[in-house]
């Protein structure tokens, strides 16, 4: 063998050396890459927690922003961002499936962030007439009381009353009591014209809380129970599979 | 790009205001270009960081701080209900509502165009038809005309506005103006001087 030849035979033992060593670097455990994306994946599944629990609490009033809302599913899209880094040493057919869980996963996010929209919006409709109710209902009483209208007043305190229990119950069995209760109201201002304006408000407001509680309840638990992080022990095992 | 606009749309706009086409070539030389109105949008953005309003100083247990007509606005604001929607730390900008919950807005108004749609121009769901975002109201005394479409020239006929399309009532000049006080104390100051 001549020298030329010898030289070839090193380099090339060289290069297949080096490109098994970077293949098996690559290849093997990152605990850096590994970390980070564990860490998102828990964080996410732990905001997902929080935003569950922010939901009843908004629902009861325990929590009276949204803000905490709009500073978790920020979170979560950050950790959802830097869950797209999966680490080097998770290849082939594991990788894939982890895109597409990932892939899955942020679909039923986007989802999620969309109702708990629609449960901020529907649940604000919903305690601002609870919340005005009392004012509108204690001007609805004065003007039955100048009126003398004893009738108009035993209709307006019967609905103030099954406003009130339907607000401390989560099931909807006075819905029916409620619109026989605005039924009358209605005609009440047929039979006073002069209250028309006062009365149109109070059957508006009691028609909004009877027809947005059932919403903001089934909203939130479709939530509730909505199917996130799911894919995050499929995750978990296509990961510690490799190790 | 909010409400469903585009960038060229933008800087077409943009040129066609004298007063930014000079405040643009004053502040960055070379005029309307997509990368200076981005970072005008972020000093602007920095700009608003406006804390200790006298509500701020209020809520500190400053009792002194805010008088007993801007209180009773305040009490008002509450029982009304505007609190349901106007909360969080910016008393606002954390959701979306329909503008016209109680009353038909946009068939009194009529001429509808399309930023009436709101948030529809961006997600394109019907859901989101007539919803907007529901603005913060620290320093709302400065930022006249109101709603999306201006037509509240002042802080008095926005809240009126808000009251019979929001909440289907008719305020009565003094509860209108009790509110206002009480709007006026979510003015802040900026780099420690009030605005």
């Amino acid at each position: 063998m001549t020298m030329a030849q010898i030289r070839s035979v090193l380099i090339g033992a060289g290069a297949a050396s080096l490109l098994t060593f970077m293949f098996i670097q690559q290849r093997s455990v990152d605990p850096r890459q590994h970390n980070r994306f564990i860490g998102n994946l828990l964080r996410m599944k732990q905001l997902d927690a929080e935003i569950n629990r922010d939901l009843l609490s908004s629902r009861y009033e325990l929590l009276r922003s949204y803000d905490p809302f709009v500073q978790k599913l920020d979170e979560i899209r950050k950790a959802g961002a830097g869950l797209q880094l999966i680490p080097l040493f998770v290849s082939g057919s594991k990788r894939e499936q982890i895109v597409q869980l990932l892939k899955r996963e942020s679909e039923v996010l986007s989802e999620k962030a969309r109702l708990v929209e629609t449960f901020k919006s529907n649940n604000a409709v919903l305690n601002n007439s609870l919340r005005y109710f009392p004012v509108l209902m204690a001007e609805a009483t004065r003007a039955a009381a100048e009126a003398k209208d004893t009738q108009f007043q035993v209709h307006l305190t019967n609905l103030f009353r099954d406003i009130l229990l339907s607000d401390l119950t989560s099931h909807s069995d006075l819905v029916g009591v409620l619109n026989a209760e605005i039924t009358l109201i209605a005609s009440d201002a047929t039979r006073r014209p002069a209250l028309g304006a006062i009365l149109g408000n109070v059957r508006a407001h009691a028609m909004t809380i009877t027809l947005v509680k059932p919403q903001v309840e089934a909203t939130s638990e479709e939530l509730n129970s909505f199917p996130t992080g799911r894919s995050f022990d499929a995750i978990f095992r296509g990961l510690f599979a490799r190790l | 790009m909010e409400m469903g606009s585009s960038w060229p749309e933008v800087i077409e706009k943009l040129i066609g205001s004298p007063d930014y086409v000079r405040a643009f070539r004053q502040v960055y030389g070379d005029g309307i270009l997509r990368e200076h109105v981005r970072d005008s949008i972020a000093e602007f953005e920095r700009s608003l960081s406006t804390p200790n309003s006298r509500f701020d100083r209020y809520l500190r247990h400053h009792t002194g701080a805010v008088s007993s007509s801007e209180q009773q606005g305040y009490e008002l604001f509450k029982s009304f209900g505007c609190a349901s929607y106007h909360q969080g730390v910016n008393i606002g900008g954390n959701m979306y509502q329909k503008l016209g919950v109680m009353a038909p807005y946009f068939a009194d108004r009529g001429h509808i165009n399309r930023a009436d749609r709101g948030r529809f121009n961006v997600t394109g769901d019907s859901r989101d038809m007539y919803m907007f975002k529901v603005p913060s109201l620290r320093n709302v005394e400065l930022t006249p005309p109101y709603f999306h479409d201006g037509s509240a020239a002042t802080l008095q006929d926005a809240v009126r506005m808000m009251a019979k399309y929001q909440l289907g009532r008719h305020l009565t000049d003094h509860e209108v103006e009790l509110i206002v006080e009480f709007l006026k104390t979510l003015t802040g100051e900026l780099n420690g001087h009030p605005l």
